[in-house]
């Protein structure tokens, strides 16, 4: 009987592992854009046609191959860039697997040209379908080209899998912008069925980011900075205005590396904490660079996952870095009041699309709206924010002004809740001290105190506003004095340090049975708040200190108040008890709308809002702080 | 209604009663005083329902009558005025009022004295006498510590407590509490305890008078009179908290201390306390007291060292700055003594040397230290 197994013609084995490795167009801009970047190229210039099905080539200016390797490079598992298991382990190039052209030269006419800067002539090789069809010399400058045509033209099924021509320009747009964002020094030059969608010429981060999106997103982000001696994340995160409804800018990159991965995104997400409105996702963009000996690349074939050695302290890194971030940036939002006049309007859109000097005019502005790249645009997105905001009543302006407050130096900063690992303990300058920024700048005595100790008023009891350099700020006193006391219980959980005010007059408080077994079971935490209470027996508690932050007129009152609130977010099962009775006694506690503050009191009240990690939402997710800016001001007084 | 006046004379007697004027009230007709004429009798009064206050002064009187007068525009322009002769002329049909002097004429608009809410009367039942020099001693030195806890309305006024020889003044917020007694009273009859409001007795201290002064009581009224002018004031209907049960006797550690030394001590160490919590920490052990402050939320701490005189056990306690520095500035001694117990017991300041027929206890709550 003839054996059932036998071993696959070379050609049908190598379009299977194809189907790995290229699974699109994209896919294979992906790969030769990698190639290109290992092989130094400063000049990287992407040509599709057809969304790359018909038609797709990429041209570097990279150090090229000679005539041996270029024919080997076409070989399965033929790579330079690795040579041990050893080299498997640290791996610092994009690729590895030495597959890449083999597989594409499996299921598409290949031509290579390349050449290395000292040898005589280049090289021309063409396959197709993995068989040699031409290996010539060719004059050429140094550098490489290779040229992808009708992808899948010998695996129908694969191609009737493609996507509509949209879907698949798309994804190569996503390829090459994520390339773009992760090598700023690399020149990038992009077309579509001979119409130019991007040339970006080599910059910095930052400019590479203005570039890509424009002046005015770039200037909604807040830089991100962190070093340890383990690992380091550089990049940028949206302030929560400019959240998307989807996840499509949200940029990880570990050594340079696009990836996707669940756990840091959740990091990320979590850290905007109540910063952001239900279903809208932040922008980022974050590289995180460690030794690749920590990681594992070679986990899946697209090369687009990474396994840490350490995932969940990598999580806590990243929360407590964009965390402290947020916190340290002005993120108040700026008022902007509906304009009825629609001339404004006009205007305000205009601002949204006008195109950025370094793009190509008609890129996603509507005038020229070309339905292939509209998801690449960025202007497309933020005219759908500002006409989604325009259907509200009040515009809450998609730009927060300059940093209001020089707070953002981290080193002025109450560190964040999260403490790192012992080996993540940060290199530079640790953020411990703990002083308040206005104090630091009046003792500096050159910058102007940011709120001018006399612009400050209480109105209606209930807001306190006052004159900040770019407008005048809003403060809702409630909610502040609740994120205050919130973060100060939390802390009082981790440090145990409540400050008790003892009473002359002992407090008798009679409890009902199930309330007075609530307060047997919190007496631990409300101990570590300040409450010093002595269980009687009958249902009766004896109150005989109070925590120093409960106001005169409050004493009596709070206990019963905490235990109320506390059962009126007992359903919430999801927030464990010490998170809920601290918001239940911040809530509580705090200064209310209608109570009179002096000066003091006021001035105090903003200097701990601001030494918060998260001064601009309570911990019920208010917003604590609006801003009207003099320019606001001044268009309402028809004074632009 | 018409009169003569010297303007000096009017603002004196006006700026008796103005102060109780409310600035801002839900009755606009509070924010006026009452005039009434009766011969050359001119009676001002002023009231903000719980407390009232009048005075009387001479005038040349020419035509009887009452109106309420706006209180502020009237001080102003009498204020305003040189010591000039002014006719007060009021046309009770229309409610205006002209007042006339030699070289001006001003005219403004009152309300009809209808308008203008009665004032209790007072049956004088019992009374004592004080002397205005004591009498403003005692509620300065016990008013700022009043509670301002509407919740509790007891210890929002004065407790005074008028007995055989004595007169007892007592005031409390349930973190420190002032007993002042008071010996040297002439034997009274009045026997009783009365919570006054706060306000009626800070009127009360910028009004009395050198010498005699009287204090009688109703049942529901207190009323104080010095010379021309008299102050009535509802008393606050609720029983006192039992203060004396909280006093300790048997607090055994004794720390004597130069007052002003420590109350600047104090002051400046509190500036490095939490803005929050005014926490500060006082260490005591043999002859040294140790005053020291750390502000845990924006860094900063301050301590500072203090020769006294102790002698028992090691202590540390703590205390709200503002409540130790609020009673320090409230003692007049040279040296003063603390009576203190444990960490989270009341400790008690005294001074070292009581005035004559004076016996002054002030007594704080401590803030119970952590770790
Ligand atoms: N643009 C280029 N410039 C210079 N050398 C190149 C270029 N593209 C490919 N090569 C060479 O060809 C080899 C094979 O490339 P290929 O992409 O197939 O494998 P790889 O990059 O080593 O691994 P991976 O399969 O993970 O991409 C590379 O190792 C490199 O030496
Ligand atoms: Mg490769």
């Amino acid at each position: 009987m003839p054996s059932k197994i036998h071993i696959l013609q070379p050609d049908l084995a190598n379009k299977i592992a194809a189907g790995e490795v290229v699974q699109r167009p994209a896919s294979v801009v992906k790969e030769l854009v990698e190639n290109s970047l290992d092989a130094y190229a400063t000049k990287i210039s992407v040509i599709v046609k057809e969304a790359g099905k018909s038609f797709l080539q990429v041209i570097d200016d990279g150090e090229g191959l000679s005539s041996e390797d270029a024919l080997l490079a076409f070989q399965r598992h033929a790579t330079s860039k690795i040579a041990t298991s050893e080299d498997l382990e640290a791996i610092t190039t994009l690729g590895f697997r030495g597959e890449a052209l083999a597989s594409i030269a499996a299921v598409a006419q290949v031509e290579m040209r390349t050449r290395q800067e000292h040898d005589d002539t280049g090289t021309l090789i063409r396959i197709e379908g993995n068989e040699l069809k031409e290996n010539t010399k060719t004059g050429m400058e140094r550098g490489t080209s290779i040229t992808v045509k009708n992808l899948f033209y010998n695996t129908p099924a694969r191609r009737n899998f493609l996507k509509t021509r949209t879907t698949e320009l798309k994804n190569i747009s996503d390829v090459v912008t994520r390339m773009a964002i992760a090598y700023p020094e690399v020149a990038w030059f992009y077309t579509s069925d001979d119409e130019p969608l991007l040339d970006l010429k080599p910059t910095s981060p930052e400019g590479r980011l203005k570039d890509l999106f424009g002046e005015r997103q770039f200037e909604g982000l807040v830089k991100v900075h962190e070093k340890t001696e383990y690992l380091s994340m550089d990049g940028f995160i949206g302030k929560p205005n400019f959240a998307r409804k989807s996840r499509v800018e949200q940029y990880l990159f570990i050594n340079r590396r696009f990836i996707v991965n669940k756990a840091i995104n959740h990091a990320v997400f979590h850290a905007y904490e109540h910063l952001l409105v239900k279903g809208m996702f932040p922008f980022y963009t974050l590289n995180i660079s460690l030794d690749p000996r920590h990681i594992d690349v070679n986990v899946h074939p697209s090369k687009m996952e990474v396994k840490f050695e350490n995932e969940s302290n990598i999580y806590r890194f990243v929360l407590s870095v964009i965390r402290r971030t947020l916190g340290a940036n002005d993120l108040i939002p700026d008022l902007t009041f509906k304009s009825d006049e629609t001339f404004t309007q006009f205007e305000e859109r205009l601002r949204f699309s006008q195109p950025s000097p370094n793009r190509i005019q008609p890129f996603g502005s509507p005038s020229a709206a070309t339905p292939n790249v509209s998801r690449l645009s960025p202007q497309d997105s933020f005219a759908e924010v500002a006409s989604s905001m325009e259907a509200d009543h009040i515009d809450l302006d998609q730009l927060f002004g300059k940093v209001e407050r020089r707070i953002a130096d981290d080193s002025m900063r109450r560190d964040g809740e999260v403490t790192f690992p012992a080996d993540f303990k940060t290199s530079g300058t640790a953020p411990q001290s703990r002083i308040v920024p206005h104090q630091a700048l009046r003792a500096a005595g050159e910058q102007e105190p940011v709120i001018e100790t006399r612009a400050i008023w209480q109105i209606h009891n209930k807001y306190i506003l006052s004159q900040v350099r770019t407008g005048l700020l809003i403060v809702d006193q409630h909610v502040a004095h609740e994120r205050i006391l919130y973060e100060k219980i939390l802390a009082n959980f981790e440090n145990s340090l409540p400050t008790t005010q003892q009473l002359l007059f002992p407090h008798t408080v009679e409890l009902n049975a199930s309330d007075y077994s609530l307060v047997k079971e919190l007496a631990p935490h409300l101990e570590k708040i300040g409450f010093d209470i002595k269980l009687f027996g009958k249902n009766t508690v004896v109150l005989e200190g109070i925590p120093a932050d409960v106001r005169i007129g409050n004493e009596t009152k709070i206990l019963q108040d905490v235990l109320d609130e506390f059962k009126n977010n007992e359903h919430n099962q999801t927030i464990d008890a010490r998170d809920k009775i601290a918001k239940s006694f911040a809530c509580k506690a705090a200064i209310k709308a209608g109570d009179k503050l002096n000066t003091t009191e006021m001035i105090v009240l903003i200097d701990q809002l601001f030494a918060t990690s998260m001064p601009y939402v309570c911990p019920h997710g208010r917003p604590v702080v609006v801003k009207i800016s003099v320019e606001e001001l001044d268009r309402r007084f028809g004074r632009t | 209604m018409k009169f003569t006046v010297a303007c000096s004379e009017l603002q004196k007697a006006l700026s008796k009663v103005n102060g109780v004027v409310p600035s801002k009230s839900t009755l606009p007709i509070l924010e006026n005083i009452l005039f009434s004429l009766s011969k050359n009798m001119l009676k001002l009064v002023a009231t903000d329902l719980e407390v009232s206050m009048s005075a009387t002064i001479e005038v040349r009187g020419s035509e009887d009558g009452t109106i309420a007068v706006p209180a502020k525009r009237l001080m102003e322009t009498i204020r305003a005025l040189p010591d000039v002769q002014l006719v007060f002329h009021a046309d009770l049909s229309a409610n205006k009022i002209k007042m006339i002097t030699e070289t001006g004429e001003y005219i403004l608009m009152g309300e009809s004295s209808e308008e203008f809410p009665s004032i209790p009367q007072f049956k004088v039942e019992d009374k004592i006498v004080l002397q205005g020099d004591m009498l403003r001693r005692m509620i300065n030195r016990t008013i700022f510590s009043v509670s301002t806890d509407e919740l509790r309305p007891a210890m929002t006024g004065v407790l005074l407590q008028v007995k055989e020889n004595e007169l007892r003044a007592v005031t409390t917020d349930g973190h420190r509490l002032v007993r002042i007694n008071y010996t040297g009273l002439k034997t009274s009859k009045l026997k009783r305890d009365i919570i006054v409001p706060a306000k009626a007795l800070s009127l009360v201290a910028k009004s009395a008078e050198e010498g005699d002064n009287t204090l009688s009581v109703d049942s529901t009224h207190v009323q104080f009179t010095f010379g021309n002018t008299t102050l009535t004031s509802r008393v606050i209907e609720e029983s006192y908290p039992n203060y004396e049960s909280v006093i300790p006797l048997d607090n055994e550690k004794t720390l004597t201390v130069n007052k002003d030394l420590l109350l600047a001590s104090a002051r400046r160490v509190a500036l490095y306390s939490s803005s929050t919590t005014h926490q500060i920490r006082c260490s005591m052990k043999k002859n040294e007291l140790k005053i020291a402050a750390e502000d845990a939320d924006f860094g900063g701490e301050a301590k500072e060292k203090i020769a006294c005189s102790y002698t028992a056990d090691e202590l540390e306690i703590g205390f709200n700055s503002t409540y130790l520095i609020d009673i320090l500035s409230h003692i007049d001694s040279d040296e003063i003594e603390f009576k203190l117990s444990t960490a989270v017991r009341a400790a008690i300041i005294t001074p070292a040397k009581q005035k004559p027929n004076e016996d002054v206890l002030m007594l704080v709550m401590p803030m119970r230290l952590n770790a």
